[in-house]
């Protein structure tokens, strides 16, 4: 089962929980777009994935949850421009060439 | 209640479609542009149909014009995120039963399509400040243009970007000026064109001069 923590309460948010539950590999939660929540969830689920609006992604809260814990997956939703954005915080100390091709390969 | 979904967002819409279908809510059909939701609409007869604004080819206030004048007792409602002032008034005058925002909660979304079944209109709670300060506005400009002109029937906002136009400000800098949207500028500087019956805003600004609208 991965986890998959969604941020949000629009329309679109509720969606994408509807859509994805009918994943039986997912365990989904769904909480309020709040960077402290956001934080404090992270910390106690450990979600392998964190799905949020691209707004939230102006909050540097975010991205500096995304530092704290690398292997997590951020994928943010662009309902304006229709964009799929996926960052991950895994960091490479003195990457090699191949390491850097196994990264834009992967 | 039959619902028809038009939105060209994959992902929104699906996810749109599993909700509705969750809240005991029949989606009937979907559609990715706006010819395909006229096409749909007239073919499958949805109670309601749930509208995006921008879509590619036949855009969702067009596909309301299309289908309204097909038939007119059809309920529409436009979900979109703009916020922007000339797409909530175009959406009213295409004759949409209502305008949300993508952005609204679920609990709040339901009760609003329950309301435009039962005959009310469907506005954002955000954008009624628009709604409110354009009809104003249109209280004000009248009083405005016959203390100036008996011809012209421009907005006070109108009168305000043409004096900006007159100084020789491009829409990007009277958009800057005015915190709105270049997009909102020049959907005001078509409608000015088109009330004062000219062709370029070099007309504009020498009519709105002569007849005293503007210094």
């Amino acid at each position: 089962m991965k986890r998959v923590l969604l941020c949000g309460n629009s329309l679109f948010v509720s969606g994408l929980q509807a859509s994805l539950e009918f994943a039986p590999e997912l365990e989904l939660q769904l909480i309020e777009p709040q960077a402290d929540r956001i934080r404090e969830r992270v910390k106690a689920w450990k979600p392998e994935v964190l799905i949020l609006e691209t707004g939230l992604l102006k909050d540097k809260v975010s991205l500096s949850i995304l530092e704290d814990y690398p292997q997590m997956r951020l994928i943010s939703l662009d309902l304006d421009d229709n964009r799929l954005l996926v960052l991950s915080g895994s960091t490479s100390e003195q990457p090699t060439t191949e390491e850097l091709l196994q990264v834009i390969a992967a | 209640m039959k619902v028809l979904l038009a939105d060209d967002h994959m992902l929104f819409l699906d996810g749109l479609r599993n909700l509705l279908t969750l809240h005991g809510i029949q989606v009937v059909g979907t559609a990715r542009n706006g010819l395909e939701a006229l096409e749909k609409t007239l073919q499958l007869r949805p109670d309601l149909v749930l509208m995006d604004l921008r879509m590619p080819g036949c855009d969702g206030v067009t596909a309301t014009r299309l289908i309204k004048a097909e038939w007119p007792e059809c309920k529409i409602v436009m979900l979109t995120t703009s916020t922007e002032e000339p797409d909530l008034l175009e959406a009213i005058r295409s004759g949409a039963n209502g305008y949300l925002l993508k952005s609204l909660e679920t609990g709040p979304f339901l009760t609003y399509l329950e309301g435009v079944m039962r005959g009310e209109v469907a506005i954002a709670r955000e954008l009624s400040a628009i709604l409110w300060k354009e009809l104003a506005s249109q209280d004000d400009a009248s009083l405005a243009i016959r203390n100036h002109s008996e011809e012209a029937d421009l907005t006070v906002r109108q009168i305000e970007i043409l004096q900006l136009v007159a100084q020789g400000l491009q829409n990007k800098e009277i958009a800057e000026t005015l915190f709105v949207s270049e997009h909102t500028i020049k959907y005001h500087m078509s409608e000015i064109l088109q009330r004062l019956q000219v062709k370029n805003r070099d007309q504009a600004v020498a009519y709105a001069l002569n007849k005293g609208l503007i210094r």
